[in-house]
């Protein structure tokens, strides 16, 4: 019950600070609106390609035949034309002189594509196109004959892969930095956790708190669960002022994105604690803090789009996040959500221990 | 009933030693006085009794009970009330008091009763739904107050409450520890002004260099420098007074030169008030009063350290 008179307390006092509210709840919303606008162009996706131009082969007892001639029809309305192949050796030269988009082989096993490496789009629009082809076949035909497969020949590196579906789905510029910009904002209350401990030894309150009949891990679990629920509080603000004012894209999985934003949160808090507790006065923990906070920051995809977070970029929090995040809404991937909640409570708990051992040893709060 | 027992209580940090065996008592109904210069172990000791620093050795009793043994016991029936300043200023009046005396496990009906009780002796039920920030000094002390009766301790400290304060709120405080004290409450107060200890304190302890020096009722410590006087000697001006000349005479042991009062110490058995005034009058200093008063708290500091308690 104690732990709880404290987490109410906390969040009142968070809620009730004029500069808290404005650096969780107004900095935010003004840089998703700001930041959104100014970046509108450079996260658009809309390439104009020119006519397409595709071989293709057909072997003997194809049993899609008939579906693929349709196929062909409706692709000729977007631009892409097949022409049909005299000799399959020939038609991979012609695609790797860049003559044509891509050849396509149809057997009755399904769909062989090739593309030349070099031209991407089209190659990429083709497969696209392919892709839809091949899943509507599969549905209406899925008790008949055996599911049909779509092979990618890489030209280029003459190796065979297998594609998957591929989302067309793209975070516009409001999209992107309405996830950054709230990832930001949660781990910049890193700075304010920092204070949870010391600002009651500013108030002259610790001495109260430590002569109350309570122990110091009700005093601090109670500040760890105070912070962590206003600034759930907060993010939760933000994600529905960018969502139904903005019309910014949270996707079908807002449960897990909140969840994996909990985590964040409790991550920030820890990581405020331990600078708050291993650092021996107010401003070094601040100065620590800013240089965090400047490091994460540069070093992650929060003010630019980054497309390949990979190696020591991901040991960034700012980043786990992100990306986590990006693939719940676009690509509906659950597995680095799942390693960024993980890090996240694993990194929280081990900080907390540090935490809280350090002030077990040390007299008062 | 002892309320505080304090055993051969000792506290180092490293080689310094803060409080030095220090062993008293303190019955129920008590005011007790801690009288002391700055730095003499006064804060130390009261930390060591409400928990917030460790004995090095010694032992504590709270009502009986030893204080690490039973240390929510000792917590339930201590309240505090810290020199400086401990309350929330953006929580409003009645939060505070309620979220601090929550913390002793009052719950609804009987917190809402006590926190309202606290509220209306500290005269502040009126401003229940303020905050602090917009206070003045004094109301924020009585704020302060507020938050360590409202869960009725039967053993309350005051550590040095009336430091930096206006008369006003001095003379508010002084009449709260009496009228807590009528109520039930056992008081410790701590102070290093002599004046406040003598006005409300039944029994007194003297401290300097962590050690208690005497301890006793007024009463009692002014009867360990019943041979000394002091002869205040109201000036219009102190330019041309001299302390080495005024000490020269005999049975004067020290001199205090304020800006118009002349504070000679001096032996009771030696009459000496002729001489010290033929000093003035030979020097052209005008006077406008004289008075020899008995011995006081302060005297009795300063003949059992030679030192005033503000040094």
């Amino acid at each position: 019950m104690n732990i709880v008179s404290i987490a109410i307390k906390e969040m009142k006092t968070s809620f009730r600070n004029p500069t808290t509210l404005f650096f969780a709840l107004g900095l935010p919303v003004i840089l998703i609106l700001a930041l959104g606008t100014i970046f509108l162009d450079s996260f658009k996706s809309t390439i104009t390609i020119g006519d397409m131009k595709v071989l293709y082969m057909e072997q003997p007892n194809t049993p899609f035949s008939k579906e693929f001639q349709m196929f062909m029809n409706e692709a000729s309305n977007s631009k892409v034309f097949f022409e049909k192949a005299e000799n399959p050796e020939d038609s991979k030269k012609k695609v790797e002189q860049n003559s044509y988009d891509g050849y396509v082989e149809l057997n009755k096993h399904g769909i062989y594509f090739y593309q030349n490496d070099n031209k991407t789009i089209g190659g990429n629009v083709i497969q696209g196109m392919l892709n839809t082809f091949v899943d509507q076949s599969n549905l209406a035909n899925s008790a008949k004959v055996d599911q049909l497969v779509l092979m990618t020949m890489d030209m280029k590196d003459d190796y065979i892969k297998e594609t998957t579906i591929y989302s067309n789905k793209q975070p516009r510029a409001i999209d992107y930095f309405s996830v950054s910009m709230t990832t930001m904002m949660i781990l910049f209350g890193t700075a304010n956790a920092i204070h949870l401990i010391s600002e009651e030894r500013k108030r002259n309150t610790a001495d109260r708190l430590i002569v109350a009949p309570i122990t110091k891990l009700e005093i601090f679990l109670g500040k760890i669960f105070g912070s962590v629920f206003i600034n759930t509080f907060y993010f939760l603000v933000v994600i529905v002022i960018s969502k139904y004012i903005f019309n910014a894209n949270w996707g079908a999985n807002l449960g897990v994105v909140i969840f994996v934003l909990i985590t964040e949160v409790f991550l920030a808090t820890s990581l405020g604690v331990i600078i708050g507790s291993i650092t021996k006065s107010a401003k070094v923990a601040n100065s620590v803090i800013q240089v965090v906070a400047i490091v994460t920051t540069i070093f992650s995809g929060t003010f630019y789009k980054m497309e390949d977070i990979s190696g020591v970029f991901y040991l960034n929090p700012l980043n786990w996040v992100n990306e986590a995040i990006l693939d719940l809404i676009y690509a509906n991937d659950f597995s680095t959500a799942t390693l960024a909640i993980v890090l996240n409570i694993v990194v929280s708990l081990l900080f907390l221990l540090v935490t809280i051992t350090l002030l077990h040893r040390r007299e008062g709060l | 009933m002892k309320v505080l027992e304090m055993k051969g209580l000792t506290k180092k940090f490293g080689d310094f030693i803060a409080v030095d065996n220090v062993t008293l008592t303190v019955a129920e109904g008590e005011i007790f006085g801690f009288l002391g210069p700055n730095g003499a172990g006064k804060s130390t000791s009261i930390h060591m009794i409400s928990g917030l620093l460790r004995s090095t050795f010694g032992q504590i009793n709270i009502l009986g009970k030893d204080i690490v043994k039973h240390r929510k016991f000792a917590k339930m029936n201590i309240g505090i009330v810290p020199q400086d300043l401990a309350i929330y200023e953006d929580l409003t009046v009645y939060e505070n008091v309620k979220f601090f005396a929550g913390l002793y496990g009052l719950r609804g009906s009987r917190l809402k009763e006590q926190v309202a009780e606290a509220l209306e002796f500290v005269g502040l039920s009126d401003k229940h739904n303020s905050y602090p920030i917009n206070f003045s000094g004094g109301m924020k002390r009585r704020l302060n107050i507020a938050c360590a009766i409202a869960h009725r301790p039967k053993l309350l400290i005051m550590d040095e409450p009336t430091v930096g304060i206006d008369p006003q709120t001095r003379n508010y405080i002084l009449d709260s520890i009496k009228k807590l004290n009528k109520m039930g409450s056992t008081i410790i107060y701590t102070s290093h002004y002599m004046e406040e200890v003598e006005e409300i304190c039944t029994r007194i302890a003297i401290v300097d260099h962590g050690k208690v020096i005497v301890e006793g009722t007024k009463e009692q410590l002014q009867a360990v420098v019943t041979d000394k006087k002091d002869i205040w000697i109201e000036v219009k001006s102190n330019k041309n007074i001299r302390a080495q000349e005024i000490e020269k005479i005999k049975g004067v042991e020290s001199i205090q030169i304020d800006e118009r009062v002349i504070k000679i110490h001096s032996d009771m058995d030696i009459n000496n008030l002729n001489q010290i005034i033929q000093y003035f009058l030979s020097n052209e200093i005008e006077i406008r009063s004289v008075e020899e008063k008995s011995s006081n708290l302060e005297n009795v500091f300063l003949t059992l350290t030679g030192r005033n308690l503000r040094d």
